[in-house]
């Protein structure tokens, strides 16, 4: 046994030497674009930075990127809050600013009509009547909106109409096809009861008797020991109205968990969208889709509700992709500080493995992070990390912790092992600070990369252009679903160049709180011809191109093949 | 005890070499006994947060003792024993800035190694790190012998990310006491997080040549198990995992983390059923310590 002992013992020593090597040259590069840019937003979330009482004050907004006019040009809509003190209905109005595809943003917020004054938190944009156009749902601290795109510009309050006004405290939300039939149906996620005159106030004395502190530190309270609120699923009727589901559907969980970011994919590989729900300090869920409307919680038995030590974690943003290149699609979870963010592989769908320690994702423990995206920034053929980050709690400057209010984001480059961190040498936009929260992916200025729209608690957006040195080439991928839902959510497209296979899925929603970039992306590095791309769509059908040209945006019609 | 025979064989078989590379044990390897805290915070917290651990202590002091403590102090200002009593007392019900306040003018009038040891804990213990870290360089500056005060700077410098520091300064602390269960464990977390497989795996090995001394060490002796275990999952070494989560499942039947790693396992051998059942008892185990109160985030 000894003997046995000391040869795995060099085994290991064999097996971890490739792990250990030398990082490679960054090539990553961002760059705040936000002077030329016009736009002029300030995130509200709660009283300001050094008054706040309650959790519900902290969780910021997120972001979409969407092209409202179809122009081709991605417009930015960005969602704002409000105060306990203002009355309902007079917080900052959310925005939506029209980009010209030169990185130049006009504000058409009035014009548009989606000015709402709501506590405004998240927000999930696709076509949910199919007529062509997207539409926006915002979730807030109160009654939730859904905007229909009128195709001219302008956009109609139909949320009485469509009956998806939740009035609770809502967060990330997704659009997705629950059932297949062919129209957009809605998750809504809800965090927790935030009632001031029910939960102490971060630092009174019913606070400290009740123990709402943070390492020694007196803060908000919760969201442990207060009252979790149900999420709600919403079944499009495909006549401009909804049903809740929620009950018959079986996502009604008993106690509900505290719910922050959600994010659509099939994981599992069977035809369905399945949805992973990242939730503040209890288990994340995991709703596998069974075909037929109904959802079971399968998070605790694939491994991917609690981290490698069975622990759960405070789950913030979330985000589908793969990796690895296997065919499957891997998640992500952001978490607390002190805390790390979370890979998990997903291992032939049949379960997960927390490989962020083995991935490089350890290192990211002084951080507490939020929005996420597994995006190809450097355009090599696989799959890189944005992390956004920021502190909860502000009083955290006071001491001399560790941690600070104010942090850089992360941008960590897969070189096929693992993720490195190559923030550091990633430009002067990864050096800004600020408390970020909801992050936005897309590519604004259709340059053929991902660049992102970054919220900041009680402070200036930041919009990021990503000046990666153009070496690698590139496809963006439109889908227009005929059978299908109009915005192909939930189809997915796999393709090969080069040898390498790549895949993506359309989304609905995701990373904390927001929507990206209805186009899919990819990196080709070296490839100059995509010899196969196949689309799966949510209807079952298949459609298949061959040999297309790379550096360029594309449209596939369901049914029809290339258009455009 | 039970538990030491039953790991004595397991840590033959795993680690044969473990303890190989250890510095030479000096003649008195008893720990400092000195400046060992008696005020129950820092302690480090084998899963996470060395030093969140224990922040809240044992139950709040009831007002009417709280009372009598402030009474004694009032009665003699000087005696920095008082002083330090009703800093207890204030910390463990909450008023932890008052607390220190007791707990800096304890350590002015007695400015010994065991006064600054309580100061700088009760300072890492409300996150003022840079004020902990000065005191524990104070006490070593005079007693650079003390490793339980390199060791609570390590799990400061731990949690400030400074990962490289921490594993020096636990290194040091083992230097000084290579008995040091506690300083070993952590020594292993740091080397983990920085990606160190072997050198993790050799210093969980070396936990597993000392002798737990109380519940703290027992936890982490059974902790570095259970980390063993893991980086052999991890590595594919399944067959030697599943013997260590059996055995440590054995010795404590309790131990949430092994029942979850060895779900894990079984369920990367194709074996549902076995995990199904491993996990669930995971899920009725940490249901039993579900907070019931009001937790911050992050907690």
């Amino acid at each position: 046994m000894i003997l046995a002992a000391e040869i795995l013992m060099a085994g290991l020593l064999v097996l971890l030497a490739p792990l250990t090597r030398a990082d490679e040259p960054p090539a990553i590069r961002f760059t705040d674009a936000g002077k030329r840019a016009g736009i002029d937003y300030v995130n509200v979330c709660g009283a300001s930075l050094g008054q706040k009482g309650w959790l519900s004050e902290s969780l910021g907004a997120g972001a979409a990127w969407l092209d409202y006019d179809g122009d081709g040009n991605l417009d930015l809509f960005l969602v704002n809050g409000s105060t306990y003190e203002r009355e309902i209905g007079r917080g900052e109005p959310n925005r939506l600013f029209r980009g010209d595809g030169t990185g130049r943003f006009v504000d058409v917020t009035d014009s548009a009509a989606v000015g709402d004054r709501g506590w405004g938190l998240g927000v999930a944009v696709a076509d949910y009547d199919n007529d062509g156009d997207p539409d926006i749902y915002v979730t807030n601290f109160g009654p939730n909106k859904l905007y229909r795109n009128n195709g001219d510009g302008t956009f109609s309050d139909v949320t009485e109409q469509a009956r998806v006004g939740d009035d609770r405290l809502s967060t990330g939300a997704v659009f997705f096809d629950m059932e297949g039939d062919g129209d957009l149906d809605l998750y809504v996620g809800n965090y927790m009861l935030s009632d001031p005159t029910r939960v102490p106030r971060a630092g009174s004395d019913e606070a400290r008797k009740a123990n709402c502190q943070y390492r020694g530190i007196p803060v908000a309270c919760g969201p442990l020991g207060q009252v979790p609120l149900a999420d709600a699923l919403y079944r499009n009727n495909g006549n401009g109205s909804f049903d809740r589901v929620s009950v018959a559907a079986g996502i009604a969980l008993d106690p509900p968990r505290f719910t922050l970011g959600v994010v659509s994919g099939d994981y599992d590989n069977d035809g369905d969208t399945d949805l992973y729900v990242a939730n503040d300090s209890v288990e994340n869920t995991l709703w596998q889709n069974q075909g037929d409307g109904t959802f079971i919680d399968v998070g605790l038995v694939t491994l991917s509700a609690l981290n490698v030590d069975g622990r759960p974690q405070a789950g913030m943003g979330t985000d589908f992709g793969d990796y690895n290149g296997d065919g499957w699609l891997d998640l992500v979870v952001t978490n607390f500080s002190q805390d790390y963010n979370t890979i998990y592989r997903n291992v032939g769908g049949k379960y997960f493995a927390d490989d962020s320690g083995a991935l490089g994702l350890y290192t990211t423990q002084l951080a507490l992070s939020w929005g996420i995206g597994f995006h190809d920034f450097d355009r090599d053929g696989d799959l890189d990390l944005f992390i956004a980050n920021g502190h909860i709690y502000p009083e955290i400057d006071e001491y001399a912790g560790g941690n600070r209010f104010r942090q850089k984001n992360q941008i960590f480059r897969n070189d096929g092992d693992g993720f490195v961190d190559v923030s550091a040498m990633a430009g002067a936009g990864l050096a800004i600070e600020r408390s970020y929260r909801g992050a936005a992916f897309g590519d604004y200025d259709n340059d053929g990369d991902m660049d992102v729209y970054l919220t900041a608690l009680q402070e200036r957006g930041l919009l990021l252009r990503n000046d990666t040195p153009a070496t690698g080439h590139w496809l963006e991928v439109r889908l227009i679903g005929t059978r299908s839902n109009r915005d192909g959510i939930g189809a997915r497209v796999t393709l090969s160049a080069s040898g390498r296979r790549q895949l993506r899925e359309r989304k609905g929603g995701g990373s904390y709180l927001s929507s990206g970039d209805p186009r899919l992306h990819f990196g080709l590095g070296a490839a100059t011809l995509v010899d196969l791309l196949e689309v799966r769509w949510p209807s079952g059908a298949r459609d298949v191109l061959r040999a297309v040209p790379v550096d360029r945006q594309i449209t596939i019609r369901e049914g029809e093949g290339l258009v455009d | 005890m039970a538990r030491g025979l039953q790991t004595a064989g397991l840590v033959a078989v795993l680690c044969a070499g473990c303890g190989t590379a250890s510095t030479p044990v000096p003649a008195n390897t008893e720990k400092e006994t000195v400046a060992t805290p008696s005020f129950p915070v820092l302690a480090p917290d084998t899963q996470e947060d060395p030093l969140a651990a224990r922040i809240d202590g044992p139950q709040p002091v009831p007002e009417v003792e709280l009372d009598g403590l402030h009474a004694a102090v009032e009665q003699n200002p000087a005696d920095p024993g008082a002083r330090r009593n009703l800093a207890m007392g204030l910390f463990r019900s909450g008023y932890r800035k008052e607390a220190i306040e007791q707990f800096e003018e304890a350590a002015r009038l007695d400015p010994t190694a065991a006064r600054l040891m309580d100061l700088a804990h009760a300072y890492g213990s409300a996150s003022r790190l840079d004020d902990a870290e000065a005191v524990y360089d104070r006490v070593l500056a005079a007693r650079p012998d003390v490793p339980v005060a390199l060791y609570h700077l390590a799990n400061i410098a731990f949690t400030k990310a400074e990962l490289g520091r921490a594993t020096e300064l636990y290194r040091r602390a083992i230097g000084h006491d290579p008995n040091y269960l506690l300083a070993h464990y952590r020594l292993g977390i740091a080397l983990k997080t920085r990606r160190q497989w072997v050198e993790a795996y050799q210093t969980f090995g070396k936990v597993l040549n000392l002798e737990p001394g109380d519940a703290e060490e027992a936890s982490a002796f059974e902790n570095a198990l259970y980390e063993i275990a893991m980086l052999d999952i991890q590595h594919g070494e399944l067959k030697r995992a599943e013997e260590t989560l059996a055995v440590l499942i054995e010795s404590n039947a309790d131990h949430a983390q092994a029942h979850y790693g060895y779900g894990q396992l079984l369920l990367r051998q194709g074996r549902v059923v076995e995990a199904q059942r491993e996990l669930q008892t995971h899920a009725q185990l940490r249901s039993r310590h579900k907070p019931t109160g009001t937790v911050a985030t992050g907690k």
